[in-house]
């Protein structure tokens, strides 16, 4: 959901199945000409073309997520040539993500149907980068049943802005700390309960830290130190937020922030069970057994599937003061405002965001899907950890990540002062001072336009 | 110049010549171990990369490090290659080909300008030639906004051309060329044109042949430039079945997330080899062709 | 540079006196037209950018949405940038250091290579140490940011050997951009030492051999024979390499992204930012022409002080 962890690489040998697909998607279409009875309804009363229309989807997920997708399209959408490609996370999480994006279509590319979360949203509904879908929906009462009853209200809102819809989720995480069951056993520690605190936290770290600069040294927890959604993970169980409700201020200055600061500096500068986050790369050093705990999202099981590693659970983040909250962020797929073919780009909306593609998601181990039934179908137990439930669970006290519309700002003023906090070069005050500084102008100037 | 050292009248008693010679010994021992300390420091983390790229990926991250490989599990390589998401061959293939085209129309225009600038006389020539030294100092980071609108307004987005036209020339190249057609005797050019020689056969036949050196120089260094680009495809590829090389690996970084280090660095290992290979082979010339674009200076 | 071109125009008009009028205009056009093409890539791709760029300093312009005149607010908001005085201080402080380690490096390894050695001995170490420069800056910098990784990374379990604390290479201000100094030195060192190499074989062995008659040590020739024979060298030398380092990027930007906070952060890094990331083309315009005219600056002073020790034979 944030950061970089979730590779987004694979366009590329795509091409070639996609020139096939283009292909394909002729042939199919001259079927469907031959007999008109058996083409699907595409949305339009026209009559299938000859040309398929070429409509194409970027995305910030690994793009053989959708490789199924493409298939079926060529059965479900025949006169669509549906090409999807990858956007680069730039340098960050949707900050760099929606940037990269924004390059691309100032330079002039088509992008037909966009993949944005959250963060990004009010940055691209700002840019006039995106076209409300509440038309369409008005349109196709399939597609809006299915939104209206089957994705949670708080996953549909998020993507809202106005009260206008501008993306339909596709899927969702939240953040919960993954851990080393092996070594847990090994210490003869008890697996963390639902309501474990930050004091039974720290504990537990202590315990199963041994860092010694040697050979064999092992971390008991390392966090990425940078991202709203990896910090809000902690403030959110601290009952405190590094934004007004509105995010229109800073809410920096709040002694809770800096308390929630403050613990996780410790856990690196003075109990010394976390790495300093820099160039440390947390799936490897997890998988190879040389750091217990992680905090992440759903998204993380697909790299512990791939590196063929089990023995490890989840349990929602410890927790301080406040209500139960987990932080949560949902993407889903827009019609890009440049967009030619809007209503081929609404088909396309909907093919990648329908039940098969949600499974073939849950299956690579990707993000928790939108769909309530998907996430309720025995293979979303299947793919990942024992308490696999809790992903979708936690939905009823999930609280939405901070996203300004100026997130691609406030992301990096965030994450630069972080950083002199975790080397220790700076007080947990003074750097969130310094970070307050930075972020209010911009907060301000932001509500003048 | 070397009569300054002076007092060469003075005796040299038995003790100075031991004393210079002590010096002499230490200043020697230094540059050895200089020199192979040096050597040691550079090759080390190519070895560390190609021992670690043949590690079993889930020790990848495994203390002590090797530097020498200890496992040979060569099938990162083949998973770096057969991998259907980094298609390494053909970012190799886009590398490649950006590198020999901007090469060879470098090879060519900065030839040509340099016969036109050192050989032959018009008006307005020391201007013109005075706009390419001053060009040499603009630094690519000033034009890098405005070419973006340049490439876009071409429609050469998303394309190798964005890569290749903005290095169709260069004015280091010019410059170095024009310096060494200077160089060579008038009375070359006076048997051809005595014998009626156009100005392209001079440059073509007469000057471009003698000219090798200096062009390998040029060529291989556009080539390496080319090859190591960064920022152009930073800004202007988007596509991965269209990447070069360092935007690749820079990106996969990202991907490094799934936490690969072995495969990462088989994937490097391939983007040198070629580069390795070339260059054991072709070292003499390389070397030369470096010290030839440091002599004109 | 300039005055050289200038004082071998001289030279050529000596020896090349003016012929007939046709024979100078047909001259004359084959000269334009051999120029044009490099001509035109030096109009489109560098001319025009500048102007272009001139341009851009007085709008407000987002890529996305027409541009706006800004009139002078993007210059006076330089004055106030703190940020970017801080950025222009680690460019500065990360381009004297790699320009000054460089060219001091590659000249003594030049002098050690320079001497009498077995053959096969010379290969080894001149293949090792220029090596580096033909890989790509980007795909061993993900090499070294493994070997710089603070927490089990393999620079500090090695210096952890024999007993030194684990360094911040990455995560300290102090060193992250003293990390992008060795890694750019790691890197060029090898072909600063090939250009010496190259001055160094250019000179005269009759040089040495008098200073040896002379009585002049190791040292005394160093100083008195190879310095100031090489000084033409050193300094095109050092002028590109403080052309090269200000312009540093792909370097920092796989090996710390800037950090943490701004203390690695570069200048080219920071218009490249504020250009694609913020999307203020305007202000990033003029930025980057800041660094043009100290480029520029830095250059001239060069070559007026080069006057005072570079010495021509």
């Amino acid at each position: 959901m944030s950061k970089l962890q979730m590779p987004s690489h694979q366009n590329m040998s795509r091409r070639d199945m996609l020139r096939l697909a283009g292909v394909g998607a002729a042939g199919a279409a001259l079927a469907a000409c031959a007999a008109p009875a058996a083409a699907p309804d595409s949305g339009g009363d026209s009559a299938p073309a000859m040309e398929p229309v070429t409509v194409i989807a970027t995305t910030s997920m690994p793009v053989n997520t959708f490789d199924n997708a493409l298939d079926r399209s060529l059965d479900r959408i025949p006169d669509i040539a549906m090409e999807v490609n990858a956007n680069g996370w730039g340098e960050g999480g949707w900050d760099g993500y929606s940037d990269t994006l924004l390059t691309r279509i100032a330079g002039g590319e088509q992008i037909d149907v966009i993949m944005i979360a959250i963060e990004g949203l009010r940055l691209l509904t700002a840019k006039n980068v995106l076209v409300a879908l509440d038309d369409f929906l008005a349109a196709d009462a399939p597609a809006n049943e299915i939104l209206q009853n089957d994705v949670h209200v708080t996953l549909r809102e998020m993507l809202q802005v106005d009260g206008k819809q501008f993306e339909y989720p596709f899927s969702w995480n939240n953040m919960v700390m993954y851990y080393n069951t092996a070594v847990f056993e090994e210490e003869g520690l008890e697996p963390p309960s639902t309501d474990w605190t930050w004091d039974d936290f720290l504990q537990t770290c202590l315990q199963v830290a041994n860092v010694t600069g040697g050979a064999d040294d092992r971390f008991a927890y390392s966090f990425w130190g940078a991202g709203m959604f990896g910090m809000a993970a902690w403030y959110f169980n601290n009952d405190v937020s590094p934004m007004s409700d509105d995010w229109m201020d800073s809410n920096l200055l709040d002694p809770k922030v800096a308390e929630t600061v403050q613990f996780m500096a410790d856990l690196i500068l003075e109990h010394k069970v976390a790495p300093n986050p820099e160039g440390w790369d947390e799936w490897a050093q997890f998988h190879a057994g040389n750091l217990v705990m992680r905090t992440c999202g759903r998204w993380c099981i697909g790299g512990s599937l791939e590196a063929e590693f089990n023995t490890y659970d989840i349990q929602y983040q410890p927790h301080q003061a406040g209500p139960l909250k987990t932080v949560a962020g949902t993407d889903g797929w827009g019609i890009s405002s440049s967009t030619e073919s809007p209503q081929e780009a609404w088909e396309v909306v909907k093919l990648l965001s329908d039940t098969d593609t949600s499974i073939d998601m849950v299956q690579l181990g990707g993000n928790i899907p939108a769909l309530r039934s998907v996430a309720e179908m025995p293979v979303f137990a299947e793919f990942g950890p024992p308490n696999t439930a809790l992903f979708y669970e936690s939905l009823d006290f999930a609280a939405t990540v901070p996203s300004p519309t100026n997130f691609n700002i406030v992301e990096p003023i965030l994450n630069r002062n972080y950083a002199t906090i975790w080397n220790g070069e700076r007080t947990v005050e003074e750097a969130l001072q310094a970070a307050h500084d930075e972020l209010q102008p911009e907060m301000d100037k932001l509500k003048q336009s | 110049m070397a009569t300054t050292t002076g007092s060469s009248a003075r005796p040299i008693s038995i003790h100075k010549e031991y004393r210079k010679s002590v010096w002499l010994h230490l200043g020697e021992a230094f540059l050895w171990v200089l020199l192979i300390g040096i050597a040691v420091i550079e090759i080390a983390p190519i070895s560390w990369m190609f021992s670690t790229s043949l590690r079993d990926p889930k020790n990848s991250f495994d203390l002590p490090p090797d530097f020498w490989p200890t496992a040979l599990h060569w099938q990162n390589y083949l998973a770096v290659i057969n991998s259907p998401d980094i298609e390494f061959m053909l970012f190799f293939w886009n590398s490649l080909k950006i590198a020999l085209i901007v090469t060879g129309a470098q090879l060519l225009t900065c030839s040509m300008a340099g016969y036109a600038f050192g050989r032959l006389r018009f008006f307005g020539r020391d201007i013109l030639f005075g706009l390419f030294l001053a060009s040499l100092m603009v630094p690519a980071t000033v034009t890098l906004i405005p070419s973006f609108i340049i490439i876009r307004s071409l429609d050469l987005m998303n394309t190798h051309w964005a890569l290749i036209l903005p290095s169709v020339t260069s004015a280091f190249g010019v410059f170095l060329l024009r310096q060494h057609f200077k160089s060579l005797p008038e009375e070359l050019l006076d048997a051809a044109k005595i014998d009626g020689a156009g100005y392209f056969r001079i440059y073509w036949q007469i000057l471009l042949p003698l000219t090798g050196p200096a062009l390998s120089a040029l060529g291989i260094f556009t080539f390496l430039a080319s090859w190591n680009n960064f920022v152009g495809p930073l800004l202007f590829l988007r596509d991965w079945d269209k990447f070069t090389f360092p935007i690749a690996i820079a990106t996969i970084r990202g991907y490094m997330g799934s936490g690969n280090q072995s495969e990462v660095l088989a994937g490097i290992m391939i983007s040198i080899f070629p580069l390795l290979v070339f260059f054991l082979l072709a070292q003499r010339w390389i070397v030369q062709g470096a010290a030839i674009t440091g002599l004109k200076g | 540079m300039t005055s050289t071109a200038l004082s071998d125009d001289r030279i050529d008009r000596q020896a090349n006196p003016q012929k007939g009028t046709t024979l100078a205009r047909r001259e004359a056009w084959a000269g334009y037209l051999f120029a044009t093409p490099a001509l035109l890539g030096l109009l489109v791709f560098t001319a025009l950018p500048i102007v272009a760029s001139l341009v851009l300093i007085f709008l407000h312009y987002d890529l996305l949405t027409p541009p706006k005149w800004a009139g002078v607010e993007n210059v006076t908001r330089l004055t106030s940038d703190s940020r970017m005085f801080r950025i222009y201080w680690n460019s500065l402080r990360l381009t004297v250091g790699a320009t000054f380690l460089n060219n001091v490096l590659g000249l003594l390894l030049a002098v050690g290579l320079n001497r009498a050695m077995p053959w096969g001995i010379r290969y080894l170490l001149r293949t090792s140490i220029f090596f580096p420069v033909m890989t790509t800056t980007a795909s061993l910098a993900v090499v070294w940011r493994f070997l710089l990784t603070q927490d089990r990374g393999v620079v500090n379990f090695l210096i952890g050997q024999i007993g030194l604390d684990p360094v911040p290479w990455l995560s300290s201000s102090a060193w992250a951009l003293a990390s992008a100094m060795i890694y750019d030195v790691w890197k060029s060192c090898g072909y600063l030492m090939v250009i010496y190499l190259a001055g160094l074989q250019g000179i005269p062995t009759v040089y040495y051999e008098a200073a040896r008659i002379d009585g002049a040590g190791f040292w005394q020739q160093f100083r008195n024979v190879t310095l100031p024979l090489i000084s033409p060298t050193a300094f095109f030398a050092i002028v590109i390499s403080l052309i090269g380092a200000f312009q540093i990027f792909d370097n920092v930007w796989v090996l710390t992204e800037g950090g943490p906070g701004d203390a690695s952060r570069v200048i080219a890094m920071y218009i490249y930012e504020k250009a694609f990331r913020g999307f203020e083309m305007g202000y990033a315009s003029a930025v980057s022409f800041t660094l043009f005219i100290i480029l520029i600056t830095l250059t001239m002073l060069q070559f007026l002080g080069a006057r005072r020790w570079v010495h021509y034979e």
